[in-house]
């Protein structure tokens, strides 16, 4: 008897989104399931006060490529310069961190004419390894463990692809991924607050701080990749996958968790859901944490005990906490001048404030003066709130998953009034005019969205967790179950190119895009 | 008992002069010497053997002043040399004693059986699983054995006698198989406590044995990248047998005076209390040394023994160095974080958690309660401050080499993480803080050793400050620069002048600022030497 | 240090030789006397009681225990019935061997693991997701082993159990001078024998009332010693001596697959997915690379090189350890002899080798090195299906 569906696709956010519309142009018939009753994950709208909704927890589309846009046919959207994001530092000091670059150094001359400078040597530095990290993020992943087993030519051309960059390049990648984002950003930049802001690109949503060696490889990965953005920014994205998918006659199941999937010698045979339903198909593509499909979903004879071990040991400690305030009026920043809208603002003083922040949560607390990341996303959409009121999102680095003594009232009292403070510091009065707050901690964030840990990425982007992502078995989205694939964060390359997890996933050759000459 | 040197050298003019005499700077001029050239080490101190040295600093008792154990010193050195035949000797410690503040305590032994009943006392699994994880890590040790014992290749140097470097270098890894490769990245990647999460469970086990990857480094046990060094405690060679960690007899500075022996065997001329200024460099050469007194000394080749910083810095000068080698120079990281204790005590430290003499005090003694004791007292010095409860690891050589001491006296050796060189006052004002910085070592072991205040006869305490006055540590990096991914192997100290070789011709470095860096191991010596005489392709 | 077990007391007293070694750290006797000799023919003759406490014990509790088992162990333990022992082995993902060792089922839910290397960790780390729970049990169970001839009688002295029909591999709970204990008809000597385990709170009670009740047959307290060359007479391997734990090989080619140590017979193969089923699948595929076979001495070879240095046959006192090399008749070494013995009751001088499979088959000739005055010389051995003593009374 003929199945009703090909493949399910488990989860839909972006990547699980992606996968779907790639899956449908390619003839298969497509059903998603996603246990929230709106689609988009992490990129999805909630009203959480009425009259104001949010535009998702995960902002940026800043790292979205050309490639995966043609491939789905949303080029349209794409906008040939990135947004501006603003960092705050004591003492009413303000400069843009990104942004189209002459008028970010413009604005960075202001403050200091060595930061000016040692932004622009930075931006070429990150124009000049793009080939390279370009091609490790969005071509088929090598298996890395046994590269032995890879077509010679293969090799050749990516090792050949590396000492293009010319033997200075080469070495200067080298000697730099593995530092901490701290040394690496103090060799370009004086002004503390701007390498503050900067460290976030590496940092946001991880465990480790501007100390952590390894994480200057996070932020090249960021900063040589950005450059582009959507239309709508991740909500408008996620509105034009979802379309898009609909167009293509992808089936939808909304509110609906998948329990578990069934597998019979060693092929998937189905996925029973929730209610007890259950779909038959010979394919599976999960966007979802690898964790919980490996470990909760599959029966536990379909993995040998290595790769369950594997598995279990990929590490997920989710360290941010997500604040929607309703606020009553405009956020006046103090530094900003009259003309200057500030929608995208970062305030992180100085990387030691970072660093203490972060002291904090591997000791399960957090710190009373934490390090944000903050959008108004009320000022490019203004329906997301009422006339003359703005949403603020904000992204607080960092919150332990289970802090000591639990996510108690108090506790969730303690750090919503501590962001508040922090931003009333940069903007005198905001504090009066909040309606409403809606704290996510990353207890929240892991029941909400089905997030191991609670961890934004699904999964520790540490370098032993990018190079092989999630566990060498699964390094090309495949899994030990056959018709079973991985297409979420969780693996090769991470969360860190919108939807390119996804599109990897479908195992096709994305479309070669010229290297961007003035990718800014 | 300490060995003498004159302080003038026979001659005007050598094939080698050798600028510092630490174990490194001994062991290139032994090798040197072995091979035929005339070759002169100048040294500042009135001792041989840099931060490998013994001296009686207070009378009748001899402190393995700043290193005090060793494991790596290269096997294959000690036959060339014939250094046992110069009197090294290196006795294998035999435990690792953890005592806690509760008043338990848990010892690990050579006995894997009582090592087993030990550890189950925390934990059944952890237990059980030490003996897969000791030899998953002895395997991988294998393959970095190959790594250590070559000079590092450029990658991305296209010369094929590179590619044949890299090759040999990358044997080890070529026979791993897939399991053992995956386990290995795992090991350069993460963080000693995460790497061990994946196999322990226990606290009190984790805590001592991630502790290893931050010596001398300015990393927490949590700060990714130092697992790695979990791997030198099954790369350890004593007498042919894997074992960890040894006293050396005579404290550290038997081994170089051990290598000095060897040297002067050869005709090496040893000289001490010569304070060399710079190096003399005629149209890009050069040509000798000159030292603080005056006096000058002709050269074909001048190998330095000291630190990266020092060497381009002071012996070099800017001047003779092009802005884009400055610069790398100048991002070439100390920023040393450790600090040692010396105390001359009139009877055995008794432990609350173990009483009595007993064979748990003939091995090292780690202050490493926890992971969170550790991370904290890490936290401490990221902010300019000594660790209040630092990490302290403790040796009592007099137990197993009594001439250290008059009989019943003993001498205790602690090393201490962490005291940042750059304390918030400024690291000049780190001699007013070095008695609190030494009462916080005293006070934290007493808190397990209560009749330790009372028995201290005498105590020495070295902050960075002290490391890098005395014995010419910048910063007091212990390891002359930091043993951190970006400045190791082929950046060693700098990129494309890894092998040794610096821009002045004739000019070379030996020391642990080269690959492949690190603590008593001879290499960098050695390996320079066999580049020096063309035996390696530079 | 070691450790004594919960009869230390007794087989320390007993010990007069003081002739001890550690046993996975704990002090067990090897003889009692200087020489093991009235050992080793108590068990054949009459009975011994041996100390065998040192074994690693775990108890698997639960609704999923078989399950759980199952996928662990090579065998199908859902098969197994209450009151039934199976001998089998377990291994890691690649098919390799970790161990040997029994598993008891004393209930639906309740099952006894006795290995012989510790493996807590090894069986705590796959309960992920099944209903069970483990206990170590070593140190709270002492173990006795009583084998020969005369051991049903002397337990049936002192027990309640219904031994006339207690088959071979079955176990039943009784009481044993008023104490609990659980009797299984197993042993490592290859003959009619019982194991009582006991909890260590009675262990003495226990030692001493079987003690008595075999003085009248002539009950011995027996060491390992003894022990070892009887398990050479029953052909049966020991962990670390004919074959090493995947966990202890520092290179590949010391590890071992069931099929390469005789052990082929443990596994259930095609069923659920068990541990290393893949690879064991393949390796039977393909035929495993070795084989573990038993070896006779030519005798009268062996006298004669003796004789040309005008010596007496030198025979091992006990059993032996020390690998020998084997070779093929054309000279070329075809695998090793790692433990043997001089069989007093045989009067064959026998040896448990690891030789390539083409080496395998009963009836081959092969030579095995045998050193005389210094000198490396070989004898004929042949390769022959064990057990080599196989007496009826084991099964009856």
């Amino acid at each position: 008897m003929k199945h009703q569906f090909d493949v399910v696709v488990i989860g839909g956010g972006h990547n699980g989104l992606t996968n779907a519309c790639l899956l449908a142009m390619s003839g298969k018939r497509v059903v998603l399931v996603e246990k929230r009753n709106d689609l988009g994950g992490l990129a999805a709208s909630i009203e959480f006060e009425p009259g104001f909704k949010s535009a998702g927890i995960w902002h940026e589309t800043g790292n979205v490529t050309e490639a995966v846009m043609k491939l789905l046919r949303l080029d349209s959207l794409i906008q040939n310069e990135s947004e501006t994001v603003y960092a705050l530092g004591e003492s009413g000091r303000i400069a843009p961190v990104s942004g189209p670059v002459d008028r970010t150094v413009f604005g960075l001359n202001e403050v200091s004419r060595a930061d000016g400078k040692g932004y622009l040597r930075y931006r070429e530095f990150m124009r000049r390894i793009r080939p390279v990290i370009s091609r490790f993020l969005t071509e088929r992943p090598l298996n890395l463990m046994a590269v032995e087993s890879e077509a010679p030519m293969e090799l050749l051309t990516r090792a050949l692809g590396l000492r293009r960059l010319g033997a200075h390049d080469m070495v200067e990648l080298l000697r730099v991924a593995p530092m901490p984002v701290s040394d690496f950003l103090s060799e370009y930049f004086e002004s503390d607050f701007i390498k503050g802001a900067l460290s976030l690109n590496s940092l946001l949503g991880t465990f480790a701080a501007p100390r952590s060696p390894g994480t200057t490889t996070n932020l090249l990965m960021h900063e040589s990749m950005s450059g582009l953005s959507i239309k709508g920014g991740s909500l408008g994205l996620t509105d034009a996958l979802i379309k898009r998918a609909r167009d293509l006659g992808v089936s939808f199941r909304c509110g609906q968790a998948v329990s578990r999937i069934l597998v019979d010698n060693k092929s998937v045979e189905g996925v029973e859901l929730e209610n007890g339903d259950i779909v038959k198909v010979a394919a599976v593509s999960a966007s979802i944490n690898p964790k919980t499909v490996l470990l909760d979903l599959l029966p536990v004879a379909a993995l040998t005990h290595t790769t369950a071990d594997r598995i279990s040991n990929f590490r997920c400690n989710g360290t941010t906490a997500h604040l929607l305030l309703a606020v009553d009026g405009p956020v006046l920043f103090e530094a900003a001048s009259k003309d200057q809208t500030i929608s995208h603002a970062r305030i992180a003083p100085t990387l030691d404030h970072v660093e203490k922040a972060f002291d904090a949560v591997k000791y399960r607390g957090f710190s009373e003066a934490p390090v944000l990341d903050i959008t108004i996303p009320s000022i490019e959409r203004p329906n997301l709130a009422p006339d003359g009121k703005n949403v603020v999102s904000v992204m607080v680095s960092y919150a332990p998953f289970e802090p000591e003594g639990g996510w108690n009232d108090a506790a969730r009292a303690t750090l919503t009034n501590s962001v508040v403070d922090v931003i009333t510091e940069f903007a005198p009065g905001f504090e009066r005019r909040v309606i409403a707050t809606k704290l996510s901690t990353p207890a929240d964030l892991a029941s909400e969205y089905g997030l191991p840990g609670g961890h934004l990425h699904h999964g520790e982007p540490g370098l032993d967790q990018i190079l092989v992502r999630p566990i060498p078995e699964c390094f090309d989205h495949t899994t030990p179950v056959q018709g079973l694939t991985l297409c979420g964060s969780g693996t090769h390359p991470g969360g860190s190119v919108a939807c390119m997890a996804g599109a990897l996933a479908t195992h096709e050759n994305l479309p070669k895009s010229k290297v961007r000459s003035d990718a800014a | 008992m300490v060995m003498k040197f004159k302080n003038k050298p026979d001659h005007s003019r050598y094939d080698v002069v050798v600028v510092g005499g630490g174990h490194n700077g001994l062991t290139c001029a032994a090798y040197l010497a072995k091979a035929g050239k005339s070759v002169l080490v100048l040294e500042k101190r009135p001792v041989v053997g840099g931060s490998a040295v013994s001296q009686e600093v207070f009378p009748g008792f001899t402190y393995t002043v700043c290193s005090y154990v060793v494991s790596l010193f290269r096997p294959h050195i000690v036959r060339d040399l014939e250094l046992a035949r110069h009197g090294l000797e290196i006795i294998p410690l035999e435990s690792s004693f953890s005592p806690l503040p509760n008043g338990d305590s848990l010892c690990r032994w050579g006995d894997p059986h009582r090592t087993r009943r030990e550890i189950a006392r925390f934990s059944a699994k952890d237990a059980e699983i030490s003996t897969e994880f000791s030899l998953a890590m002895s395997q991988l040790a294998r393959f970095t054995k190959s790594i250590i014992d070559n000079p590092a290749p450029n990658p991305a140097s296209l010369n094929p006698g590179e590619l044949v470097q890299a090759f040999r270098a990358s044997q080890g890894l070529r026979e791993a198989n897939a399991d053992q490769r995956f386990t290995y990245m795992k090991l350069l990647t993460m963080s000693a406590a995460d790497f061990l999460d994946q196999w322990f469970e226990s606290d009190v086990l984790k805590a001592p044995m991630s502790v290893s990857g931050i010596i001398g480094t300015f990393l927490g046990v949590r700060s990714p990248g130092t697992a790695y060094v979990l791997l030198h405690h099954y790369m350890g060679e004593i007498d042919g047998a894997m074992r960890a960690w040894g006293f050396s007899k005579g404290g550290t500075g038997g081994i170089s005076e051990a290598i000095a022996r060897s040297a002067l065997s050869y005709g090496t001329e040893i000289v001490t209390e010569a304070d060399v200024s710079n190096v003399i460099i005629k149209n890009g050469k050069a040509m000798g040394v000159a030292l603080q007194n005056g006096d000058e000394i002709q050269a074909d080749t001048v190998i330095s023994g000291l630190d990266p910083r020092r060497t381009y810095m002071s012996l070099i000068g800017e001047e003779h160095l092009d802005s884009e080698l400055t610069e790398q120079i100048g991002h070439y990281k100390f920023r040393g974080s450790s600090g040692k204790v010396n105390l001359a005590v009139d009877k055995l430290p008794e432990f609350v958690s173990r009483p009595g003499d007993g064979p748990h005090l003939y091995g090292d003694v780690a202050i490493a309660p926890s992971v969170q004791y550790l991370e904290k007292a890490y936290d401490q010095a990221k902010y300019g401050e000594f660790s209040e409860r630092p990490y302290i690891n403790m040796v009592i050589p007099t137990l197993v080499d009594p001439t250290m001491a008059p009989p019943g006296k003993h001498v205790i050796s602690c090393f201490v993480q962490y005291a940042p060189y750059d304390i918030k006052e400024g690291a000049s004002n780190w001699p007013q803080k070095r008695e609190a910085f030494g009462d916080a070592v005293v006070d934290t072991l007493s808190e397990y050793i209560p009749n330790l205040k009372d028995s201290i006869l005498h105590r020495q305490v070295l902050t960075p400050w002290d490391l890098e006055q005395e014995f010419g540590l910048t910063e007091g990096n212990i390891f002359h620069g930091e043993l951190s991914m970006e400045q190791l192997l082929y950046l060693r100290p700098a990129a494309g002048w890894a092998k040794y070789k610096t821009p002045v011709r004739n000019l070379w470095m030996c020391a642990s600022g080269t690959h492949p860096g690190g603590g008593i191991m001879g290499a960098s010596g050695e390996m320079a030497a066999k580049a020096i005489l063309g035996r390696h392709a530079a | 240090m070691p450790i004594g077990t919960p009869f230390h007391q007794r087989t320390s007293e007993l010990c007069t030789s003081l002739f001890f070694k550690d046993w996975a750290g704990y002090h067990t006797v090897c003889s009692y006397d200087t020489s093991h000799e009235r050992e080793y023919y108590a068990l054949r003759n009459a009975a011994g009681l041996i100390d065998v406490s040192p074994l690693f014990k775990y108890e698997v509790c639960g609704k999923d225990a078989a399950a759980f088992l199952s996928r662990v162990m090579v065998k199908d333990i859902t098969r197994l019935e209450v009151g039934r022992c199976a001998y089998l082995c377990w291994c890691d993902d690649h098919g390799k061997v970790l161990d040997d060792g029994t598993v008891f089922r004393l209930s639906d839910e309740h099952f006894r693991v006795a290995a012989a290397e510790p493996s807590y960790s090894w069986l705590m780390r796959q309960t992920r997701r099944f209903d069970v729970t483990i206990e170590d049990s070593t140190d709270r169970i002492g173990v006795l082993s009583l084998q020969g001839p005369k051991s049903r009688d002397i337990l049936k002295n002192v027990s309640d159990a219904d031994l006339d029909n207690l088959q071979y591999f079955g176990l039943t709970q009784s009481k044993l001078d008023d104490v609990d204990v659980l009797i299984s008809r197993t042993g490592f000597t290859g003959d009619l024998g019982y194991e009582v385990w006991v909890d260590c709170a009675q262990a003495l009670t226990v030692y001493d009332a079987i003690m008595a009740g075999g003085r009248d047959y002539r009950l011995q307290p027996v060491g390992l010693d003894a022990m070892d060359v009887t398990r050479i007479e029953a052909g049966y391997i020991m962990n670390g001596v004919d074959y090493f734990s995947a966990n202890h090989c520092s290179i590949e080619s010391r590890k071992s697959t069931p099929y390469e140590i005789g052990l082929g017979w443990t596994v259930d193969l095609d069923r659920e997915p068990f541990i290393g089923q893949d690879a064991l699948k393949a390796e039977v595929l393909q035929g495993p690379a070795w084989a573990t076979v038993g070896l006779v001495y030519d005798w009268p070879a062996f006298e004669r090189l003796f004789n040309e240095v005008g010596l007496p046959p030198e025979l091992p006192g006990g059993a032996w350890r020390t690998p020998i090399p084997v070779y093929n008749h054309k000279g070329a070494q075809v695998g090793q002899a790692t433990s043997g013995a001089w069989s007093a009751i045989l009067k064959d001088n026998l040896a448990l080798a690891t030789v390539q499979s083409a080496y395998a088959e009963p009836g081959t000739v092969l030579q095995i090195e045998v050193t005389v005055e210094y000198e490396r010389r070989k004898v004929p051995a042949v390769v022959t299906k064990t057990p080599f003593f196989n007496p009826p009374r084991k099964r009856a």
